[in-house]
């Protein structure tokens, strides 16, 4: 079974899309912020983080950092409400690798194995889950 | 006895006027002591003589002591007179040697200096002055009679000076009114060489003052762009906060509906569904285009495909506006991937935003839309031209057109053209609009090639 370890601060949120994702036969686990999130980490075996940047206590940003180093095989899904495409042109062919705006770590981010715009489209974000637990 | 003691003094005094004498020569070379000592000779003489003539004349012999008497005084007035007229003598002279050496004061003096008297012709002129009039070039001692008499009016005041300007030089003059004999003296000073060291600061200092005017203009004006830009770059940041705080619930509101869909099975709901889902995406794309005044800020600078993006902007137009009947005719001397340095997202928003004004001032939904490219390597710039046959703006409106928040439309928020202002602005480019009430509209952007600093 694929287990995967949603960090993220809304709880509606978390609910909606655990639900989905379990429907999908994945095992999900909850956290409401980086820390609970770098904690459950350390004791249970995820395939997949989905991540959200803008939380409270520890930001997105830093537990991306810390998984990549500690785990690197962990797969990170980075959500985010406000991207930045890198250039105009690139923008039409690769529409998920985008980047962030502002003074967020634009190069943290590179580290994540996919970022995933809000609002979601569902099925392309099931699909991107199913390719990289395959992976 | 008393004879001999007569006689010793009136010797003694005879010797000192001689000696006296012998001094004066000897200090003043001049034959006013050589009189003296012939004086002091002919007393002697006729000290002498006196006797033998009370002798021939009266045959009655004079006492011996009365002519020694007689010697005695003679030889003292000889000796007062001598001492005394040579003592004056010697003072007049002396004064005579001093004025003379005064008078090299003006005589020697490099500057040219004059006197005229109360009708006005010079009565004196140095040396320096001559040399002027011998050379017939201008120098201050020759006046008019205006000047005259301007200058015999101030003659209250013991003093005057003035600037005068002579030719190509210039001097200062000192006027020195004189009340006895009602002359005036000038005393000249070359300053030409100060003059003109004043007139070069004169002139810096003038130039500095323009370049000053000149960079608090251009510092006014790039303090209202700043002013503006900082407005836009205010909105932008509000327009990401908000974006971002939206796009949170949006995301869940997208998978409640996912999870109804999925669990419920009940196909009456669907139209509801996808109206939610739909209304989603208008949300999204609202937040969209509010993120994208957020990046109105420095140009995050690339080599910019310029046609290419513009072809992009123009098929983005098109499946926006898919109801339209918009003709676009592109002419270009662009080669193809022809580059300029410029931001794409920029550029992609504010041909976006010309093209999308241009289309929804198509009243009847349908227009021809003229579109020129001229990459003139010479020009250092790009010119695009956007001409469209739509309904124009109103003549009461151009100059407001480019302020934010400025809206003739129903729909929107009045910020595309504040924003193709602020973009060109931030390339260093130019943003023209003209435009005819019911003709259509010009637009005219201007972009550097290269990046300007």
């Amino acid at each position: 079974m694929i287990k995967i370890l949603i960090i993220e601060d809304d709880e509606e949120m978390c609910e909606e899309l655990s639900d989905i994702l379990t429907d999908e036969h994945y095992i999900v686990d909850v956290c409401h912020n980086g820390e609970q999130g770098v904690e459950a980490i350390k004791f249970e075996v995820y395939t997949i983080v989905l991540l959200d940047l803008k939380m409270p206590v520890m930001r997105g940003e830093e537990v991306l950092k810390y998984v990549k180093e500690k785990h690197p095989l962990i797969k990170v899904i980075v959500l985010t409400g406000s991207p930045r495409p890198k250039n105009i042109l690139q923008q039409q062919q690769e529409e998920e690798i985008l980047f962030m705006n502002g003074n967020a770590n634009n190069d943290i981010l590179k580290l994540a194995d996919s970022v995933i715009n809000k609002p979601f489209d569902v099925e392309k974000m099931l699909t991107k889950i199913k390719e990289l637990a395959g992976a | 006895m008393l004879i001999e003691i007569i006689l010793c003094f009136s010797v003694f005094f005879q010797l000192a006027a001689v000696f006296y004498a012998l001094r004066y020569i000897k200090t003043t070379r001049h034959v006013f002591s050589w009189i003296l000592i012939s004086a002091a000779l002919i007393i002697m003489i006729v000290r002498r003589v006196i006797p033998l003539y009370g002798l021939i004349v009266n045959s009655v012999s004079y006492p011996v002591i009365f002519q020694e008497w007689l010697g005695l005084i003679l030889s003292v007035m000889m000796f007062l007179g001598v001492k005394g007229i040579g003592r004056i003598f010697i003072e007049r002279l002396e004064n005579e040697k001093k004025i003379s050496y005064l008078a090299t004061f003006p005589e020697l003096s490099p500057n040219p200096i004059c006197e005229i008297d109360k009708n006005g012709n010079v009565t004196y002129k140095n040396p320096a002055a001559l040399e002027f009039d011998k050379k017939g070039i201008c120098y201050p001692c020759n006046l008019s009679p205006e000047e005259i008499k301007d200058i015999y009016s101030k003659k209250d005041e013991d003093r005057v000076s003035q600037e005068k300007k002579c030719g190509d030089k210039w001097y200062f003059q000192t006027i020195q009114f004189i009340p006895r004999t009602g002359s005036v003296r000038f005393y000249n000073i070359d300053i030409t060489e100060r003059k003109k060291a004043e007139e070069e600061l004169m002139r810096y200092k003038n130039g500095l003052e323009n370049i000053v005017r000149e960079k608090t203009e251009e510092l006014k004006k790039t303090y209202k762009e700043l002013e503006d830009g900082r407005r836009l770059y205010d909105i932008g940041m509000l327009a990401a906060t908000i974006a971002h705080e939206l796009r949170n619930p949006l995301g869940v509101i997208k998978f409640a509906v996912y999870n109804i869909k999925r669990k419920s099975n009940d196909h009456s709901l669907d139209s509801q569904l996808a109206n939610i889902d739909k209304k989603i995406e208008e949300s999204d794309l609202i937040i969209r285009n509010l993120l994208t005044y957020s990046r109105i800020k420095t140009p995050h600078y690339e080599e910019v495909p310029i046609c290419e993006v513009l072809k992009l902007c123009i098929c983005n137009c098109q499946s926006k506006y898919s109801k339209y009947d918009v003709q676009i005719d592109i002419k270009s001397n662009c080669a193809s991937g022809y580059t300029i340095e410029a931001d794409s997202l920029h550029i992609n928003e504010l041909f976006s935003n010309i093209l999308d004004n241009a289309y929804q001032s198509f009243a009847d939904k349908k227009g021809i839309i003229e579109i020129n490219i001229d990459c003139d390597q010479q020009k250092k710039m790009v010119i695009v031209i956007f001409r469209d046959n739509g309904t124009g703006i109103d003549k009461a409106d151009l100059p407001k057109i480019a302020t934010p928040f400025f809206t003739t439309k129903a729909r929107g928020i009045g910020l595309g053209l504040a924003v193709c202002k602020q973009v060109v602005n931030l390339h260093k480019g130019e943003f023209n609009i003209e435009s005819v009430k019911d003709k259509g509209t010009t637009v005219m952007v201007l972009l550097p090639i290269r990046k300007k600093i």
